[in-house]
């Protein structure tokens, strides 16, 4: 289904609030702003280096109301990996996680070759904690994806959080079409300025 | 000779005088006869009146009767229609809990209940005001008090509750034997010290909606007169205001979907109105209204003018916009219109609440794709892409009107609504409460009608 480029193609999903584009733009940009601005959908770029390749991160920051379930349904069936952030602060969050993950299940067909995170997000708030650790484990098993908890706000684990991601691409599927166009391509690593490289 | 002649004119002159005395006897006399038999006349017609009063004191008293026995039987028709109306709503609504199973024919055999009903409560209205008519014109024509008469009925219907109710604006269960509000017309049901807190306006509960659920258009859930509002949206808005608007995120943040798809059936499906106060999580209320809106078989701004409001919001000229967004409003049919009013009304007082870090901007974002959709059924993904890129600057525009503008689609139809609606239906109206804690100041059309609850025993 994924489109045969040299894009790679992440996509964010989860309830509204939850902290996506904070993560995104973290990632991205480095910053954190503490406006309060609902996301219609946004696509950052990022130039990645994949085994001495270059190849483009694109992130696609989706909006949390999921009231378009065309939109939803054509961001996973473009997407090659996806994140899923709850916020640690709210179950609803997470329950809101369960129809998306389904979604991709059935889009997809399988999500064993599908790299997945599972991310509880603001995991500063400590004090307003209503997800424990566990509980997020305990679904990320249950889904067979990866799990962690990040803070967008104290940069905490959001670097490692797309490292991880990139890392399970490696690990499971090598016959997506980064690889392929990496052989091809041979180019030089040192000209990336992409703040990912995965190894 | 000269006094025979002197005697013999003055004996002409006596008698002359003589017969003019004798001429105004007999006149006298004939007047005397005139006045006997005056009185004898008077005296008739004296009696004559007498037995007409006696008679017009039998046909009053007859009236009074038969007015008593008109009212008894038109509160028996009504407690009768309750009862039915009790009984259909036990039925429906437990069957959607699965406590009562009823089959496909039981449900088709019992659907007279429904149409015979309905049919009933409008022959009824028709037939007591022509009643009405008839009777006033009676009374006036023999001057009857018309204080005494009972075009006004005080008699508060009975209200019987045969399952716990709770009251709308607090949620608190109402207990058996309290007096307890009903209003006739949206079937909210409040305790008495809450009816201020009734959602308003009072929108007409169509009940059992034929429509399936994300099958139909806004037309087919509105009343038939103004504001043609949703019940489903006053009650939403209402319930949210009531909370306050301190919720940060407030239409940003959803709510569990299990309960939106509960909510939404239970209004949708059955008579009575749920509980919005009962719910906990305010995001599962909004959750509700957005889900309301975007499973409308057409958008609220329609297909028909989806393209228009994009084009003219996007009209780089402000005042330009502005002008064909208004025009473009002015096309919309009316129970989009006053929805759309009532809606961005309530979106703008969110905005105006910091509490909800929900600006118009914010809004509009969320709103877009809910309320001005697409122009197609089912636009392919790029027509999505393209458009929800778009929607968000229409609900910006709609959001930056004055509030006088919404308003008056809200509120001149909501007064001339009233009166009609007081001079058919009600009543029995107490109070109007007015809203002024609200900027919007409603004419209240909450008909409330006082009812005790008396337990009755089904079995018997």
């Amino acid at each position: 289904m994924p489109e045969q480029s040299n894009d790679y193609r992440v996509v964010v999903f989860g309830a509204g609030g939850v902290g996506k584009s904070s993560l995104v733009l973290r990632f991205v940009k480095g910053t954190f702003r503490d406006t309060y601005i609902p996301t219609v959908e946004d696509t950052y770029r990022q130039v990645i280096s994949c085994d001495k390749s270059v190849c483009t991160l694109q992130i696609t920051d989706t909006t949390g109301s999921h009231q378009f379930p065309a939109m939803q349904r054509l961001s996973i069936s473009k997407g090659h990996a996806f994140i899923l952030v709850y916020s640690i602060t709210s179950r609803q969050s997470l329950e809101e996680l369960k129809p998306i993950y389904q979604q991709v299940l059935a889009i997809k067909g399988s999500t064993e070759s599908i790299p997945i995170m599972l991310v509880g997000n603001k995991s500063d708030e400590m004090a307003q904690r209503e997800v424990e650790t566990k509980e997020g484990e305990a679904q990320a098993t249950a889904w067979k994806c990866a799990f962690m908890e990040t803070s967008a706000k104290t940069n905490s684990n959001v670097k490692e959080l797309f490292q991880e991601l990139l890392a399970l691409e490696k690990k499971r599927d090598m016959s997506l079409s980064i690889d392929g166009k990496r052989s091809g391509k041979q180019k030089r690593a040192d000209k990336l300025k992409g703040k990912c490289s995965v190894m | 000779m000269q006094d025979t002649l002197q005697y013999a004119s003055s004996f002409l002159d006596f008698i002359q005088m003589a017969q003019n005395f004798d001429d105004c006897r007999r006149k006298w006399l004939m007047a005397e006869q005139e006045l006997g038999s005056c009185k004898e006349t008077l005296t008739k017609t004296e009696t004559e009146r007498g037995a007409l009063e006696v008679k017009l004191k039998h046909a009053r008293n007859q009236v009074d009767v038969e007015i008593r026995r008109r009212q008894k039987a038109e509160a028996d028709c009504e407690k009768l229609d309750r009862q039915i109306q009790l009984i259909r709503d036990l039925l429906t609504s437990e069957a959607s809990t699965n406590s009562i199973q009823l089959s496909a024919e039981q449900r088709s055999a019992l659907a007279f209940l429904n149409t015979n009903s309905q049919g009933a409560a409008n022959l009824n209205t028709s037939r007591r005001l022509t009643t009405i008519d008839e009777s006033a014109s009676i009374l006036s024509d023999i001057s009857y008090d018309k204080t005494d008469d009972s075009i006004v009925s005080t008699s508060p219907f009975q209200h019987v509750v045969i399952k716990p109710e709770s009251c709308v604006p607090c949620g608190k269960r109402i207990k058996f034997g309290k007096i307890s509000l009903k209003c006739r017309d949206c079937r909210v049901v409040s305790h008495p010290e809450c009816r201020e807190r009734c959602p308003l306006p009072c929108i007409p509960n169509l009940g059992g909606t034929p429509v399936k659920i994300g099958e139909g258009v806004l037309a087919d859930y509105v009343p038939e007169m103004s504001p043609m509002i949703p019940p489903l949206v006053v009650h939403c808005i209402s319930e949210i205001e009531q909370r306050g608007l301190h919720e940060a995120g407030l239409y940003r943040l959803s709510g569990a979907d299990r309960t939106v798809k509960e909510l939404k059936e239970k209004f949708l499906r059955s008579k009575t109105v749920p509980v919005l106060s009962k719910v906990d999580d305010i995001h599962a209320i909004t959750g509700l209204l957005k889900d309301f809106l975007r499973n409308l078989k057409e958008p609220l701004l329609t297909f028909r003018l989806n393209r228009p409001f994009m084009d003219a919001a996007e009209v780089s000229d402000d005042d330009n916009s502005i002008a064909l967004i208004y025009q473009t409003i002015g096309d919309l049919p009316q129970p989009n219109r006053d929805t759309l009013a009532f809606l961005v009304l309530h979106l703008q007082r969110v905005a105006d609440s910091l509490d909800t870090k929900m600006d118009i901007s914010n809004l509009a974002r969320v709103f877009g794709p809910t309320i001005v959709g697409h122009a197609l059924p089912n636009p392919d993904p790029m027509t999505i892409l393209q458009d929800t890129k778009r929607q968000p600057k229409v609900v910006e525009r709609l959001l930056s009107l004055p509030v006088d503008y919404w308003r008056q689609f809200v509120m001149a139809e909501n007064e001339q609504a009233n009166l009609d609606h007081l001079i058919i239906e009600n009543a029995n109206c107490y109070a109007t409460p007015e809203r002024s804690t609200d900027s919007l100041n409603f004419v209240s059309l909450c008909s409330v009608c006082v009812t005790v609850g008396t337990l009755v025993d089904i079995s018997s």
